[in-house]
């Protein structure tokens, strides 16, 4: 596996008053996302407003990890240099269940590229990467879990 | 009713040499040499220009990047209004400004300034460059912070991956191929090549076959090497001023008859100018198709509501290909073709230079080289002016350029007559 994302020295977040809680629940491998508490719209990338409302009420909500592949490519040539020593490798957004559109970039990691389609339902994993950090990303639902529902 | 008459035209146009590290001069001397031939080709001296404006920021950067300012770099990788201000001279400047999007965006701030009042004759150019002695665009950080925290942990950086989610999620939903879109790039070869200008005319005059396209190196699925421009120094620059100095123009005007813009931000579908640009966060939805398109349908209402026009009207459209795929979504978003149909409209000659619509007959970004959208705008006036030789449209009495991305795009339409 040593050609593989897996191996791939990621660049480490440094988070910001803005981002740390959003780190912070990955650690705790939990996926929580900003949220408006005036109108309830979710927001990935976290923003200081609600890009819908204007409301600077603004907190970090669990959500249930689970999504669909919204698209995807299979990266071969990359400007990230620390990306440029392993084979070609998966960035996906996918579209979290909570609210249409919310996307949330990820790698597939240890998924089969093979097995990598638009639409199909995934949950989100974390992943040490190093000085404590965690961070999410996302594997193929498994059948037990693809019936459940959300709010 | 508004009054539909256009107040303003490009009067000039005006190229460097197009080349990729092997130029002789400095991206500040190309520029400098673009920006008099602009003026020159209206016919006017550089004491009447009174009004210049330019997009200069670099294509090699997307943030993330150590790249060095602005300030240090200008004349070498930008070319600001100071720097042509200080090379050119304009002893009766009276409006500058830079700003925030693509050229086409550069073009409707020079027109709104001699259409207020506040210039008569306004300057406007664009000019690429990358930096040499690295690998292009390379970065290689070890913290991010900001908006980068959520993309390059995961490698997601830069163009071609980003664009690459656009086109996959097109391909998957409506059943195109790659080989839909080889014929559409070989086409803006043999374009490039007719026009003469442009990276591949000047350097590498060599057609590009439908099979050079499927064997061609993946960069991010589905867009390999050729569904991105290629990087590229060079300037091109545009003289505009008031409709009725046409004139005195020796060769035919390209008339502003109207324009639209948009933008697509974390709130959705937005029609004012927004700080666009490396401002906006990279999960908005602008790398989505279904946005994108909304977006399109938004712009083409204003547009066709600003001109008065349709699509039909439209003789030859010049669309956003700085990566491939988003030719195809201003077809469909500005209603040349339905939603789904841009890789089979791009078929059969329908879009060939004596086509129904011929498109980005010049070649575009794909054919000219990473202009930001200068091809797009150079062949749309060129064209409306008549002066576009073998490439002419018969009858080119409206052009179209949409020089952006459709997710922060602008779209213009030209005229032959002031109308």
């Amino acid at each position: 596996m040593s050609n593989t994302i897996e191996s791939a020295a990621r660049p480490i977040p440094v988070p910001s008053d803005l981002t740390r809680p959003y780190w912070d629940a990955a650690k705790e491998h939990r996926l929580d996302i900003q949220r408006c508490q005036e109108c309830s719209y979710f927001i990935h990338v976290p923003l200081l407003r609600c890009p819908r409302c204007d409301s600077a009420a603004l907190a970090y909500e669990p959500v249930s990890g689970n999504g669909t592949i919204y698209s995807y490519t299979s990266v071969h040539d990359t400007r990230v240099k620390s990306f440029q020593a392993i084979g070609p490798f998966i960035v996906a957004h996918v579209e979290l269940v909570e609210q249409l559109g919310l996307k949330i970039t990820c790698n597939l990691s240890g998924t089969d590229p093979a097995d990598v389609k638009i639409g199909a339902p995934v949950e989100v994993i974390f992943l040490p990467i190093g000085e404590g950090m965690v961070l999410p990303d996302f594997k193929l639902a498994t059948l037990a879990e693809t019936g459940g529902t959300h709010d | 009713m508004t009054d539909k008459k256009a107040k303003v035209a490009v009067l000039g146009i005006g190229y460097s040499k197009i080349s990729r590290g092997n130029s002789t001069q400095s991206l500040g001397a190309d520029a400098v040499e673009a920006c008099r031939a602009a003026i020159s080709d209206a016919g006017i001296g550089v004491e009447e220009v009174d009004g210049i404006t330019t997009y200069k920021y670099r294509p090699d950067y997307y943030g993330g990047s150590t790249a060095a300012p602005d300030e240090s770099v200008d004349g070498v990788l930008v070319a600001s209004p100071q720097y042509i201000w200080k090379h050119l001279g304009f002893p009766n400047l009276r409006w500058g400004e830079w700003n925030d999007k693509f050229v086409g965006s550069s073009l409707i701030e020079a027109h709104n300034a001699i259409a207020g009042g506040a210039c008569r004759y306004a300057l406007v150019w664009r000019a690429c460059g990358f930096e040499q002695g690295i690998r292009y665009g390379n970065i290689d950080p070890d913290r991010v912070t900001g908006n980068d925290e959520f993309t390059l942990p995961y490698g997601a950086y830069g163009g071609p991956p980003l664009l690459a989610l656009l086109a996959q999620r097109y391909f998957d939903g409506y059943g195109a191929t790659r080989a839909h879109m080889a014929t559409f790039i070989s086409m803006t070869r043999k374009n490039a090549l007719l026009s003469g200008r442009g990276y591949w005319a000047e350097n590498r005059p060599e057609q590009l076959s439908v099979a050079d396209y499927m064997a061609a190196r993946m960069i991010s699925s589905p867009l390999c090497l050729y569904d991105c421009d290629i990087p590229v120094q060079g300037c091109a620059a545009y003289l505009l001023g008031p409709a009725e100095a046409a004139q005195d123009v020796p060769h035919g005007s390209a008339f502003i008859k109207g324009f639209a813009q948009g933008y697509l931000g974390p709130g959705g579908v937005q029609t004012f100018l927004h700080s666009g640009g490396r401002a906006r966060p990279p999960l908005d939805d602008g790398y989505a198709w279904e946005p994108n398109l909304e977006l399109g349908r938004r712009i083409a209402s204003n547009l066709w509501a600003a001109t008065g026009l349709t699509p039909k009207d439209i003789s030859t459209a010049n669309l956003y290909d700085g990566f491939s795929i988003i030719a195809w979504s201003w077809l469909e978003g500005l209603g040349f073709c339905g939603e789904g149909e841009a890789f089979e409209f791009v078929q059969d000659g329908r879009v060939e230079i004596g086509g129904e619509l011929p498109i980005n007959t010049s070649g575009g970004n794909l054919g000219e080289g990473r202009m930001h959208g200068a091809p797009h705008v150079s062949e749309a006036i060129y064209q409306a002016m008549g002066r576009a030789g073998e490439r002419q449209v018969k009858d080119a009495r409206y052009t179209l350029a949409a020089p952006d991305r459709l997710a922060v795009g602008q779209a213009i339409v030209f005229s032959s007559e002031p109308d």
